[in-house]
């Protein structure tokens, strides 16, 4: 066989992959004629492809990929019609009743119908407030276990709800423009009636 | 052979051998998701999210190396490995002038 010149480093892992590797290695320690030690090595390298072409990792393809599948479709809270997420943040919110009293954590969505915060798992709706209940919104900064920290204070039909998020400006400007979008939507439709 | 990381600048010799390693990976995860997808065995869906992500690694890795002015670098680390891979290919194949070579020094 005559080598092939001028290969890459990637030319070759490539091939090497597309081929696939096979390693089996018996061992044994023995001390005065006893075996003491032993070691079996069975190790498999090669692309997925080429793996499926051999029937090696077949469940475990089709699994990772199902498993991918069922995350994205579940990975978001239901949607009305016509709505549209405007902004998405990892954040939480001020819980307290009864005996409990926490901050809940899941992702931040403001669409052009509502702020909402969604976890995912278990499914749950922590926080809902259609734009038109919103009141006042007011960003104010609290001292937590020593450290000063952001939160939005956000007046839903007469009560405050506290809410935290990675940024909070930004979600207060997601908010003030959905808000803001929600008025325009709302007079223009007045013009069309009338 | 050794690969020529240069000491006046060690920041920008160091990171470009790290992006010139990520490179290489990603050439052959490309190259393998192309057998992927001519192997039929992937849907649409499946096609046009794995096409995206890969745009989205190459376009990441170009803005990386942009950033830091390390396209000489990396250019330079992988052709040094890619020499050194040609030369371990050679010897492998050709263990005769393998020998001569030991003879010779």
């Amino acid at each position: 066989m005559k080598p092939e010149r001028d290969y890459g480093l990637v030319d070759i892992l490539d091939r090497l992959l597309n081929k696939g590797l096979i390693l089996n290695a018996d061992l044994i320690i023995t001390v005065a004629g006893i075996p003491l030690i032993g070691l079996s090595l069975k190790a498999a390298l090669a692309s997925i492809e080429t793996m499926l072409d051999y029937g090696m990792l077949e469940a475990w393809d089709r699994e990772t990929r199902e498993w991918y599948k069922k995350q994205l479709m579940e990975s978001g809270p239901h949607l009305a019609d016509g709505e549209v997420v405007l902004y998405k943040t990892f954040g939480y919110v001020w819980y307290s009743q009864g005996l409990i009293s926490s901050w809940r954590p899941g992702f931040w969505y403001v669409t052009n119908g509502r702020v909402l915060l969604w976890r995912r798992e278990p499914e749950e709706a922590l926080f809902e407030a259609f734009l038109g209940e919103i009141g006042s919104i007011e960003a104010r900064s609290e001292i937590d276990f020593g450290k000063e920290r952001e939160e939005l204070n956000l007046e839903v039909e007469g009560r405050i709800a506290r809410i935290r998020s990675s940024d909070v400006s930004e979600f207060e400007d997601a908010i003030r423009k959905a808000l803001a979008s929600q008025d325009i939507a709302q007079s223009q439709s007045c013009q069309i009636r009338f | 052979m050794a690969l020529e990381v240069d000491e006046n600048n060690l920041k920008q010799g160091l990171l470009g051998l790290v992006v010139a390693l990520v490179e290489i990976i990603q050439d052959l995860v490309e190259r393998q998701a192309i057998r992927r997808i001519e192997g039929g065995r992937l849907d649409e869906d499946e096609i046009e999210r794995l096409g995206k992500a890969l745009i989205d690694l190459d376009e990441a890795i170009e803005k990386i190396k942009l950033d830091n002015d390390l396209e000489d670098v990396v250019e330079s680390v992988i052709s040094s490995l890619d020499d050194v891979a040609d030369d371990l290919l050679n010897k492998f194949f050709n263990p005769e002038s393998w020998a001569e070579e030991v003879e010779e020094i």
